[in-house]
């Protein structure tokens, strides 16, 4: 279907189909139809990678989601937005014609579905007690060599690496206090990111400790009681993403929050919306708010 | 009380405490003044944290006993408790509206949103339920129906917002952890207001135990003792759900543990259903703590006792009495009838055709919508032909399975989804992707269709018994879907990103279906309708009753196991493809029949074309409302049963 | 000849027993009236005849030699037609299908209805006088035309013996009278036995051939409606002393004394 061209802005169909030629119009340069292949991301991981090869792909799944709460990188408006992650509008896939789709074994099960679209690239940056940190670094170089620019890959991973070696040396002077980084969930609840997450396992790229030293079993989700947090007596406590608004009356009555050590002592900082899903880019992101607000409060 | 009882209690007692002690073996105890200034960290740990947290499990399992125990004695219903009323899940709806539309609501803190959404579930039981004289099935159902539209329509909403909260996951699984004494006193008052809104009410309640007429006709105001009851145990519940998230079947488990160990009389039941509760929440909580105490992560403790809460109720079902009389559950009116049925099937197949391939002809774009020309129609076939015929089969499959179901049980609100094998297919489903890294879409289905037949298998269990009506069978169902979602919840509650893949299927999508799958589906359906008309007279005398269908030689045993398999089988194959809830199975046997069709095969051929057609716009409109975000099937499917069904319950019956 | 054969039939249910090695037989060709207090194991007797009762049961049935339970579903349907005391609604039917239904044990689920069946649908509809009343739908008739619908279903059926609970405890005097009479008429021109349980003394006294009385699960008398009549032995049944008058027309009618 892709090449059959039944949907292209032809002018004797353009009375039929004028609002597919509209997202064509403004989609699909005609010249680089060849040259650039059009990925289409279901995977937001995914399509952090290709952002980070500079890949900038034609459609993605929940961007309205991604642009507010995340933001960066930036998707620039020309991106059309695929739906849901879990329900990807497949006709407005086809109507994109990419020439890869970017997955992640999250979507398995559409992926007989889409490979009627298009190959499809699907790698792993999640799975149980491993490290998505060495993953997302591994998916530059597995996605450029599917796009046949093996360079990319290998510029994409210097220039991270290059950014990371920086947010090390500026962190160096914390390397010797642990740190616990956490989403609030409730007035008594946390999300603990152990190595099996990415932010967890990044805190090991740039040099940081990581405060949750038992595995956190895969689990983004599962709450983890706040008094857990006196295990850790000495750990910088770092806070991801804003508080719930319900959780912000609890946590100033909390007895037990105003006598945690960290709290006592002023070691927390709060980070921006960072996407925990997410390749690269979002690694990115985490030792460069990190580098800043750490040092900054140093 | 028996010596044995007090034994019994006691060891309870002990072990729970035993638990807590272990937890807290490592901590040192707060010295006095009581004051967390000049305490260490682990000292207010003991006294601000797992003190308090012991506290709250006893206070929370008394009050959830106590709610129970009133709703119990009141509806004289022995299933009734804040879960299987819609109580709960009420209180869950207004949350996850508010947390998601107007987080503003929370800054005061959960209790409000819950209580409203709390007492709003119950005055609509209530309202179900008064219309059909409170007997206990029908309550039962229509408190479970409520409950299961109320959590769908959350799970929707959480999906299609494109988040799905932490503080949401927590509180449907029900945790007591504690940093201060607040949640102590809130409780504390709350249990105290109960009591003696309780002492003050058990000698009316005693009163009405002989039943509404008898009462009245000795003075008492039925309407006002009823209410107020009612009232106080929704207040408890929904203060207890609104301080700790959900904790299910505390309030079931309590009053039936209480009668079983031989409380007699109101006052025994409200006496002693507080302190077991208590106890089971203790303990549950013990073992939650002590778990936690070896592992990392925190298994919350509604969960657990939602675990315990689903297999007790399936226990408990077959010693319910007080059941309907047959006949009462019948409130439509005499529908019309059509003289001649073969021109309006006829009518509503060719309506069914022309809609499909309007579908297939028409669509929405970015920028507007869009005719398709032919090239084009031959590049989208293969994207629309597949989930148009899944839906058609989906929504076919699932009003034969309802049609069968309400002719089976003479019930007109039997529907699959409460046979419990959606339920049960959920489950299989959600169990597949927990146990394997990346199940691919064969091995989901399997999974799938191995947890529906488990549930059906429980369901047949029930139904291989001489004396179960059809209606107690239809009980099970919904025990088994409590004990569904429970599982569920627990899963979400204590899971990861996976618990994204669950509820993306838990709301339903054509999406993923190829068209070997849809037209597998398809077919199915048709086999299924072949059978049903085959066997249209079973259907013509089961609606009778036992005694007049074994009169005439039919082995009622014997139809009913056929047509639960069949409907089974069908319910089973559509929930692959629209999740565990649509309704369709409820409202197409209906529509069949307020069309006029009677006659059993009538009613089937004309129900499968109207559920057929009924999911083709269900698909459209999930489609279409957000492209090119695809909204969940089950919930365009739902919102369209809901109200129908609200309508139905509340039609006074002639 | 006899109908059923019953020995040493006990029926229990927890904490109560129902039927109390009860041994007794019925005969045939006749109208049996089975009478007594309430609780007194009437309806239970006729549960157990009828083949519906749940509870374990002690005991030997005969029916026509044979064992009751030795009988599979449709083969006993053919020979034994139970009206129970309440009807349910038959939601949406005619009365003409209600009465096909009655045929159900002769084709079966799935045999095509032949010219016998239509035959007897329409000879059933014409005997209880209902043939008028095919086309209305059951629920829009009155009670009385209602319980002759099912009884026409019963006809339908052909079986030979016909098993009434309480066929008249619904309706006024008029039909009541009516109902049984059509009952009556029935079996005596069709040579059919019937076994109606029934409440009031005197209508079993004017319309059953033989008359049997329980009284707390055990026989309390066996006989023709003149043994019934008498003041000892309804006060034996009914544990409450009892008068007989004479009508004008020579025929006893029991009151409490």
């Amino acid at each position: 279907m892709v090449g059959s061209g039944a949907i292209s802005p032809r002018p004797d169909r353009r009375a039929f189909l004028t609002a597919a030629g509209v997202l064509l119009a403004a989609g699909l340069p005609l010249r680089a139809h060849a040259a650039q292949p059009r990925l289409a991301a279901i995977d937001w991981a995914m399509m952090e990678t290709a952002i980070a090869l500079g890949r900038m792909p034609v459609a993605a799944t929940e961007l309205i989601r991604y642009r507010a709460d995340i933001g960066q990188p930036v998707i620039p408006d020309a991106v059309t937005d695929l739906g849901l992650r879990g329900a990807p509008n497949f006709e407005l896939l086809q109507l994109v014609r990419p020439s890869l789709i970017l997955s992640s074994p999250y979507y398995t099960r559409f992926e007989p579905r889409l490979a009627e679209v298009a190959p499809v690239l699907s790698l792993p940056f999640f799975l149980p007690n491993e490290a998505p940190f060495a993953k997302a670094a591994a998916a530059l170089h597995a996605l450029a060599a599917a796009l046949q620019d093996p360079a990319a890959g290998d510029r994409a991973a210097a220039r991270a690496d290059a950014a990371l070696d920086r947010a090390r040396d500026r962190l160096a002077f914390h390397a010797d206090r642990p740190v616990a980084l956490v989403e609030i969930g409730d007035a008594r609840h946390l999300r603990a990111f152990g190595f099996d997450s990415l932010f967890g396992s990044t805190l090991a790229r740039i040099g940081l400790t990581n405060a949750w030293t038992s595995a956190t079993a895969f689990s983004f989700l599962a709450p983890v009681p706040l008094e857990r947090l006196a295990d850790m007596p000495q750990a910088t406590l770092v806070i991801i993403g804003p508080v719930p608004p319900e959780a912000r009356r609890g946590l100033a009555r909390s007895v037990l929050w105003r006598a945690l050590p960290q709290v006592a002592a002023g070691r927390v900082h709060r980070l921006p919306r960072i996407n925990a899903f997410g390749g690269m880019p979002s690694a990115l992101r985490l030792a460069d708010a990190l580098a800043k607000t750490l040092a900054e409060a140093a | 009380m028996t010596l044995g009882l007090r034994m019994m209690l006691s060891l309870w007692g002990l072990a729970a405490a035993a638990l807590w002690l272990w937890a807290a073996r490592d901590l040192p105890w707060p010295t006095w003044p009581f004051v967390p200034q000049g305490q260490s960290l682990d000292q207010i740990r003991m006294g601000w944290g797992l003190m308090p947290r012991g506290v709250v499990a006893l206070l929370a399992g008394a009050a959830l006993g106590l709610s129970g125990a009133i709703l119990q004695v009141v509806l004289r219903n022995p299933v009734a408790d804040p879960t299987t009323l819609g109580i709960s899940a009420g209180a869950q709806l207004a949350l996850v509206l508010a947390t998601v539309f107007a987080p503003g609501l929370l800054v005061k803190g959960q209790w409000p949103v819950a209580m409203a959404g709390g007492l709003a579930a119950a005055a609509l039981v209530l309202g179900i339920g008064a219309r059909r004289g409170f007997a206990p099935v029908a309550m039962v159902i229509a408190g479970m129906l409520v409950g299961l539209t109320a959590s769908a329509i959350a799970t929707a909403v959480t999906l299609a917002q494109g988040q799905y909260l932490l503080s949401l996951v927590i509180w449907n699984g029900g945790a007591l952890v504690q940093q201060d004494w607040t949640g102590v006193r809130h409780l504390a008052l709350l249990l105290g207001l109960g009591a003696m809104g309780a002492a003050l009410l058990a000698r009316p309640l005693r009163v009405l135990s002989i039943g509404a007429d008898g009462a009245a006709g000795l003075g008492l105001n039925v309407t006002l003792v009823r209410l107020t009851a009612v009232g106080l145990a929704v207040v408890i519940a929904a203060g207890v759900s609104a301080e700790l998230g959900l904790i299910a079947f505390v309030g079931l488990a309590a009053p039936a543990l209480a009668r079983a160990m031989g409380a007699r009389g109101i006052g025994p039941l409200l006496a002693l259903s507080p302190v077991l509760g208590a106890l089971i929440l203790s303990l549950s909580d013990g073992l939650v703590l002590a778990w936690a105490g070896t592992g990392g992560q925190t298994f919350l403790t509604g969960a657990l006792t939602g675990l315990v809460g689903g297999p007790l109720l399936i226990w408990l079902l077959p010693r319910l009495r007080g059941s309907t009389p047959p006949g009462t559950e019948a409130g439509d009116g005499p529908a019309p009838r059509l003289a001649r049925p073969g021109p309006w099937l006829a009518g509503l197949a060719v309506a069914l055709v022309v809609a499909a391939g309007l579908l297939l002809w028409i669509g929405r774009v970015p920028g507007g919508w869009a005719i398709l020309d032919r090239e084009s129609l031959a590049a989208f076939l293969p994207l629309r032909l597949p989930r148009l015929v899944a839906a058609a089969g989906a929504g076919a499959a699932l009003a034969l399975a309802g049609t069968m179901l309400q002719r089976l049980t003479a019930n007109p609100l039997a529907s699959p989804e409460v046979l419990g094998v959606s339920g049960g297919a959920a489950l299989g489903y959600a169990g597949t992707v927990f146990a394997l890294a990346a199940p691919g879409a064969l091995i989901l289905g399997a999974g799938t269709a191995a947890g529906g037949a488990l549930a059906l298998a429980v369901v047949m269990a029930f139904t291989a018994r001489r004396d179960m009506p059809p209606e107690r069978v239809l009980l099970v169902g919904i025990a088994v879907s409590a004990l569904a979602s429970a599982v569920l919840s627990a899963m979400i509650a204590v899971g990861d990103a996976r618990a994204w893949a669950i509820l993306a299927w838990l709301s339903g999508s054509t999406g993923a279906v190829t068209l070997p799958v849809a037209l597998i589906l398809a077919g199915l359906a048709l086999v299924v309708w072949m059978a049903g008309l085959a066997l249209s007279r079973w259907l013509a005398l089961l609606p009778l009753g036992p005694a007049i269908a074994g009169g005439l030689g039919l082995d009622p045993r014997r139809a009913r196991v056929v047509l639960i398999l069949l409907a089974g089988l069908a319910t089973g194959a559509a929930t692959l493809v629209t999740g565990p809830l649509s309704f369709v199975g409820l409202m197409a046997p209906h529509l069949a029949r307020r069309m006029g069709l009677a006659r059993p095969a009538d009613q089937l051929t004309g129900a499968a074309l109207i559920g057929a057609g009924l999911m083709l716009a269900a698909d459209f409109g999930a489609r279409m409302a957000g492209f090119p975000y695809e909204l969940p099937l089950g919930l365009f499917a739902s919102l369209i049963g809901a109200p129908w069904l609200i309508w139905l319950m509340t039609r006074r019956s002639p | 000849m006899t109908l059923f054969q019953i020995h040493d039939l006990t029926v229990r249910v927890p904490g109560r027993t129902l039927l109390d090695n009860l041994t007794l037989d019925l005969p045939a060709g006749r109208v049996i009236g089975l009478i007594g207090h309430n609780g007194s194991g009437k309806s239970t007797l006729l549960k157990v005849l009828a083949r519906q009762m749940p509870a374990r049961i002690e005991g030997t049935v005969l029916f026509d030699g044979r064992p009751l339970s030795d009988l599979r579903g449709r083969d006993l349907a053919r020979r034994l037609a139970v009206l129970p005391q309440t009807t349910p609604p038959a939601e949406g039917m005619t009365l003409a299908e209600l009465v096909a239904l009655g045929r159900y044990p002769w084709h079966g689920a799935l045999g095509r209805p032949g010219p016998a069946d239509h035959d007897a649908i329409a000879a059933a509809l014409r005997e209880c006088g209902v043939a008028a009343l095919a086309d209305r739908l059951v629920d829009t008739l009155s009670g009385g035309e209602r319980q002759r619908g099912w009884l026409a279903m019963l006809v339908a059926q052909a079986a030979g013996t016909l098993l009434l609970d309480e066929p008249i405890s619904a309706l006024d005097i008029a039909h009541q009278v009516e109902v049984l009479s059509l009952v009556r008429r029935m079996c005596h021109d069709q040579g059919r036995s019937a076994v109606i349980v029934l409440h009031e003394v005197n209508m079993a006294a004017r319309f059953c051939d033989h008359v049997v009385a329980l009284r707390g699960g055990r026989l309390a008398l066996q006989g023709s409606p003149a043994d019934l009549m008498r003041a000892p032995a309804l006060t034996q049944i009914y544990g409450l002393p009892m008068q007989v008058l004479t009508r004008d027309d020579g025929l006893p009618v029991a009151i409490p004394a």
